[in-house]
């Protein structure tokens, strides 16, 4: 970690989606910053407002859903507040994504060196004939064999592994302050998820942009990344540093997350009770209070609230 | 490195070049299409002046100096036949031609930006669609008046909701594709999403249904010509053509519509057959 100042700052954001016949609130107050040069990840069971907040860092939050209150701050500019000219700006130039689907990322019908070249030509200043070239050396430094001949295939002359190569050198090609990397690894088998963890983490250090890695498997965290954050129900849990959560979780919800991930002594595999309800309304309490075994009546009436402690930040009335 | 000879072999211009004559020689509808076009666009110097009136006798049969025979005017129709291929393709293919231009994007709009603005799109094309083609097209041209730009027109116009139509649902599964979406993420624009991703991937099926809507052009621009709404007499005008003899089939006379006719029935069916070949190729 080389600099404390935090790269994006989100602030107390609250989203809500309106369809035909109800109004969900799926952001109700996240908060949490990610460092420069750091990988940080936001765990989280579906339905807890990961990929939304993702989404909404990119301006890309569906139709029919939109940001209530709070900022997300990065250098000074709030992107809340952002117009859809304004993000094109940005998106692809200094915050990019990868999806869990490489291959179908890629337009099927144009070569992979185009689209790569493409990204370049919108956001950097120079002629088409030096995008070309940089999409090459893209494709090169992320260990494509003959990148130059290989540039000129399609997406479908790629295997899997090259494909999402090409993808993440899509991403990486304006060198973006910071990668957010959705469900990854979801889907592929155990050697696969940690040879592309281990190429997302290398070509992140390589460029020095940060890592916001999107993912209900809190497993594959501890080697990834240095920084976590732990999500339910609209809301961050916990956040702090990834060895300390991993080593010694206490909130209530982490616990019972990373127990879920790991077999007892007994070889037993152990589940939270209950299920994620959907938000239909605007939280009072924990959203955890239903499930969690240390809830009482506090807990389903007081909304608890990010604080410090034992190093790291927490938001339960009974740690 | 005999492989990346290959290679270069294999991407050269002539190479591919020669490829396209193979293809071209090897399908009979590909093939017939070629010799149309070169028939409309060299056939003209070989043949004599279309509107000479001292061609020939009137009405007289084929003979070897003049194979088609001779109109009631005593105008060659071989000749008459040959020109009529430069004016009706040339108008089918830029009616044809005007209708995708407007038509594709307006269809892709409609189908990526979605709401009200695709309903808009919808609900007009569909009151198009509503009138039958040719008594539509007759409507506007009564209206109008007939010269050869607003034939083209009209046909266009009418031809305009196919496309929209076409496009957008062709388009519409499109739009929640994962690499419209990764295009969008890298900061791509709209226009520049519509231009460079989502276009590229509809166009096989465009490509057919132009070949089609040439062949649909061709045949109104003839319907309108039959019933005396389109191109008039001495213009050689196969639908006019067809007309002008239709008065002597029932005394012998056959030839004067039945050339002109046939040129239509075989320009038409080999665009619906190069249609069909071109829809083949896209699965």
């Amino acid at each position: 970690m080389t600099t404390m100042n935090p790269l994006i700052e989100i602030q107390n954001l609250a989203a809500s989606i309106r369809n035909e016949d109800q109004t969900l609130f799926p952001l109700q107050g996240v908060s949490f910053s990610i460092k420069q040069n750091t990988r940080m990840a936001l765990v989280g069971e579906s339905g807890s407002g990961k990929s939304l907040t993702a989404s909404a860092i990119l301006g890309m939050l569906p139709i029919g859903s939109q940001l209530n209150r709070g900022s997300i701050l990065m250098n000074g500019r709030n992107l809340a507040s952002f117009s859809e000219k304004e993000f094109q700006r940005i998106r692809g130039k200094e915050i990019s994504i990868v999806f869990q689907n490489p291959r179908a990322s890629l337009n099927p019908v144009r070569t992979v060196g185009s689209q790569i070249s493409e990204v370049l030509q919108v956001h950097e200043n120079i002629s088409r004939h030096e995008c070309n070239q940089k999409a090459i050396q893209m494709l090169e430094s992320l260990g494509i064999p003959d990148p130059t001949k290989r540039a000129k295939d399609y997406p479908h002359q790629y295997s899997g592994g090259m494909a999402q190569r090409a993808a993440l050198a899509m991403a990486m090609a304006c060198q973006p302050a910071l990668l957010i990397a959705d469900e990854p690894t979801s889907g592929l088998d155990a050697t696969l998820q940690q040879q592309v963890l281990d190429l997302l983490t290398k070509q992140v250090k390589e460029q020095g942009s940060s890592l916001l890695l999107i993912t209900h498997d809190i497993s594959v965290v501890g080697s990834t990344c240095e920084e976590v954050a732990v999500m339910y129900g609209g809301r961050i849990m916990e956040v702090g540093s990834a060895e300390l959560i991993l080593r010694e979780p206490r909130h209530p919800y982490t616990e019972k997350l990373i127990d879920s991930f790991s077999r007892s002594k007994d070889g037993k595999m152990t589940s939270i009770p209950g299920a994620v309800k959907p938000p239909t309304n605007e939280l009072r309490g924990c959203p955890f209070a239903d499930r969690c075994h240390k809830s009482d009546a506090d807990c389903i009436n007081h909304l608890p609230e990010l604080v410090p402690s034992e190093g790291r930040m927490i938001a339960c009335i009974k740690v | 490195m005999p492989e990346a000879r290959t290679n270069y072999l294999a991407q050269s211009g002539l190479y591919k070049l020669k490829t396209l004559v193979w293809k071209i020689l090897r399908t009979p509808s590909y093939l017939m299409l070629f010799i149309i076009f070169l028939i409309a666009l060299i056939g003209p110097w070989f043949v004599g002046d279309p509107l000479a009136l001292s061609a020939g006798p009137r009405l007289t049969g084929p003979t070897p100096s003049s194979p088609f025979g001779t109109d009631q005017y005593g105008m060659d129709i071989l000749s008459r036949v040959v020109n009529g291929a430069r004016i009706d393709l040339m108008a089918g293919l830029s009616a044809a031609m005007l209708a995708a231009v407007v038509g594709m994007p307006l269809g892709a709009f409609a189908a990526y930006r979605g709401g009200i603005w695709d309903q808009i799109m919808l609900r007009t094309s569909e009151s198009f669609q509503a009138f039958p083609v040719l008594i539509l097209a007759m409507g506007i041209i009564a209206a109008l008046g007939s010269s050869m730009l607003n034939m083209i027109l009209v046909i266009a116009l009418v031809n305009v909701p196919v496309y929209i139509r076409l496009t957008r649902s062709a388009v519409i599964p499109l739009r929640e594709k994962d690499f419209i979406l990764a295009a969008r993420c890298a900061g791509l624009s709209d226009w520049k999403i519509l231009r460079r991703h989502v276009l590229p991937n509809v166009a096989p099926v465009i490509v057919a249904q132009f070949s089609v809507n040439c062949a649909w052009a061709i045949q109104i621009l003839a319907a309108l010509s039959f019933v005396g709404l389109g191109v008039k007499l001495p213009t050689p005008e196969w639908g006019a053509m067809v007309r002008g003899g239709s008065d002597y089939i029932l005394y012998g006379q056959w030839w004067v519509s039945v050339f002109p006719g046939l040129a239509i029935l075989i320009t038409v069916l080999t665009l619906n057959q190069v249609a069909d070949r071109i829809g083949q190729i896209k699965k």
